[in-house]
């Protein structure tokens, strides 16, 4: 496999059509409200006016004062994200139609070409044990053409996932972002990746986009024995599926919940996504709760 | 109890087996094993352990590896020594003596007085001879009208015996050289111990050499003959033309007690079955004699069987994904 099959277009177009549906309003002229600090420059609070629109209620502020205050804000700025791609070994494995990393990188694309359309600034990284692609944040829709053209070689992809290498160069790397998404299934990650994260998460708003394919959540079904090998150590095991079946459901789904309250501890939000599923209406509805959520 | 090889030679491949044993034990370990990739392995891993728990190269994998190794093993063991022959000589109750059936085949047995006629009816009997005479006798088939054929020469094997028999057809030499017949049957039974001669005819001998002269050459080799008359004094039908039985009881007699045998007349239907414990009485006499018996087919059976349980295991017991 010298490619991976992605369809761009396929993912850009349902991306906007899932979000009508949804947000009844298109998410591509309309993502920015998603962000918390897209868009409008916070610039202080203000008395509340009979004019003021009464959402706009800080009540915070309010308590602090003894009387209504709301936030102000000051014109639009550019709006700043990033993507950070995991090409680790444990990504290139499916049991559906797409790898999770074909997955993972549709995902991005529709995305990403919401961001330009609106000629904000979009940048993009894919990450194993380092680096191994980057592209600086820079709006126009060459940096679209440029994202599809080098994610579909297989040469950036395989390897160990060393989150952490790549969250410490970002720290570097990203002066201004305000939005880092992160796009990975968190499985065999390796090194200080949450000392890391906790920093980023600090300076940028943080998304982890968490890429799933069905057997990372429950095992197939088979009457025999089954040899599975770790893509990392090669490592290999003779397993029954039926008789361990129960227990590794229950085992990950307890591991996907204590890293979801790992992570919104650091201030990161996390949006499942399964490969068997697809994404644009699940991305559509955690928007829209953003979007609630921010204005 | 002892066992020979008719082709030893075979047995030299057997050391093959061990060789492909050790070779396949030494790559064991470096031998990539087919897996199926799968990206949250540590998590199955972290289920496994206490309930199954088997690297690749151990448990399950080498139970089933060694297992299925040892029955094809043991296989390829049988399949190879099937090819060396393998006989099999032990004592066993059979037959004191061996015994040449000389089957009268000439025209006048197709007489339809013995129903449905005196051949067919030959041909019956001759197999319930053949079928109560114990395991591992030694009995032959010589057949004959004007000449005489041997339709097979001694063996224990019942079921070429049987095919032989079914061979049996009327042949168109004409006459009757009993003496003829009765000298070829004396030449197959020159290496036995104890030997007997079977005649079943329904006429007297009437061309080639003399009765008087087989007899005597029957009893320098010490053969007993016992005759079996067969055909009713009145005669049959044969394609409408009446045949007379020829039998002559006094010469039939004399046949019998010149050679140390007995007669017996089947002179009608009815007489068929006496004619059986005749048989089983005067002709079969049991006694111990070393007898052998060949392994090949057992052998090479067990390798089969052992080929097809080791692809049943494979695909069962023992089947993996990928």
């Amino acid at each position: 496999m010298s490619k991976l099959d992605i369809d761009v277009h396929f993912a850009v177009r349902h991306l906007d059509i899932s979000t009508k549906r949804n947000v009844k309003s298109s998410f591509l002229g309309n993502y920015k409200s998603v962000f918390k600090g897209a868009g409008l420059e916070f610039e202080g609070f203000r008395e509340y006016g009979p004019s003021d629109d009464a959402n706009m209620i800080d009540w915070r502020a309010t308590k602090r004062a003894g009387k209504l205050m709301v936030k102000e804000f000051i014109e639009e700025r550019n709006l700043n994200v990033f993507f950070l791609i995991d090409g680790s070994s444990s990504m290139l494995f499916g049991t559906k139609k797409k790898l999770k990393i074909e997955y993972a990188v549709e995902v991005a694309a529709g995305l990403l070409f919401a961001t330009i359309n609106s000629r904000d600034l979009a940048g993009y990284a894919i990450f194993h044990d380092d680096i191994v692609l980057r592209a600086p944040p820079t709006t126009g829709m060459k940096q679209f053409f440029s994202f599809c053209r080098e994610t579909v070689n297989t040469k950036y992809y395989g390897g160990d996932c060393r989150l952490g290498n790549a969250l410490k160069f970002l720290l570097t790397y990203l002066k201004s972002t305000d939005v880092l998404i992160i796009l990975t299934d968190m499985i065999g990650v390796k090194g200080e990746w949450e000392r890391y994260l906790k920093i980023i998460a600090h300076r940028m708003e943080t998304i982890v986009i968490l890429v799933r394919d069905p057997a990372d959540r429950s095992l197939p079904e088979s009457d025999f024995f089954v040899i599975l090998e770790d893509p990392y150590s090669r490592e290999q095991l003779v397993v029954e599926p039926k008789a361990i079946s129960a227990q590794y459901h229950s085992s990950v789904m307890h591991d996907e919940a204590a890293l979801r309250s790992s992570l919104t501890k650091m201030k990161v939000d996390i949006l499942p996504l399964q490969t068997d599923q697809a994404f644009a209406e699940p991305i559509a509805i955690y928007f829209k709760k953003r979007m609630l959520k921010y204005r | 109890m002892n066992i020979t090889f008719l082709q030893p030679f075979y047995l030299w491949f057997v050391l093959a087996v061990p060789l492909l044993i050790l070779i396949h034990i030494l790559t064991l370990k470096k031998a990539a094993v087919e897996a199926i990739k799968f990206s949250n392995f540590e998590a199955v891993q972290k289920v496994s352990r206490g309930v199954i728990f088997s690297h690749a190269y151990k448990g399950l994998m080498i139970n089933k590896n060694f297992i299925l190794l040892a029955v094809r093993g043991l296989a390829y063991t049988f399949l190879i020594i099937s090819l060396s022959v393998p006989i099999l000589h032990y004592q066993g109750i059979a037959n004191k003596f061996d015994v040449v059936f000389v089957v009268d085949t000439s025209a006048s047995m197709l007489a339809d007085d013995i129903a449905p006629n005196r051949f067919e009816a030959t041909k019956t009997l001759l197999s319930s001879f053949v079928d109560s005479a114990p395991k591992g006798s030694q009995m032959g088939i010589v057949s004959y009208a004007g000449v005489n054929t041997i339709d097979t020469s001694l063996t224990e094997d019942k079921e070429e015996l049987a095919f032989a028999i079914s061979k049996l057809e009327i042949k168109r030499s004409g006459g009757t050289a009993t003496g003829d017949a009765i000298i070829t049957a004396s030449n197959l039974l020159v290496d036995s111990k104890s030997a007997m001669i079977v005649l079943i005819t329904d006429g007297q001998s009437n061309s080639g050499a003399l009765m008087q002269d087989a007899l005597d050459y029957a009893n320098s080799k010490r053969i007993i003959i016992n005759p079996l008359g067969i055909g009713t004094k009145d005669g049959g039908e044969f394609l409408g033309v009446n045949i007379t039985s020829m039998i002559d009881e006094k010469s039939l007699q004399s046949i019998a007690s010149q050679t140390n045998g007995t007669s017996f007349m089947v002179d009608s239907s009815g007489a068929l079955e006496n004619a059986k414990v005749w048989f089983d009485t005067s002709i079969v006499q049991r006694e111990k004699k070393p007898l052998s018996l060949s392994l090949s087919g057992i052998l090479l059976l067990i390798g089969i069987l052992l080929l097809i349980g080791e692809f049943i295991l494979l695909n069962t017991r023992y089947k993996t994904l990928p």
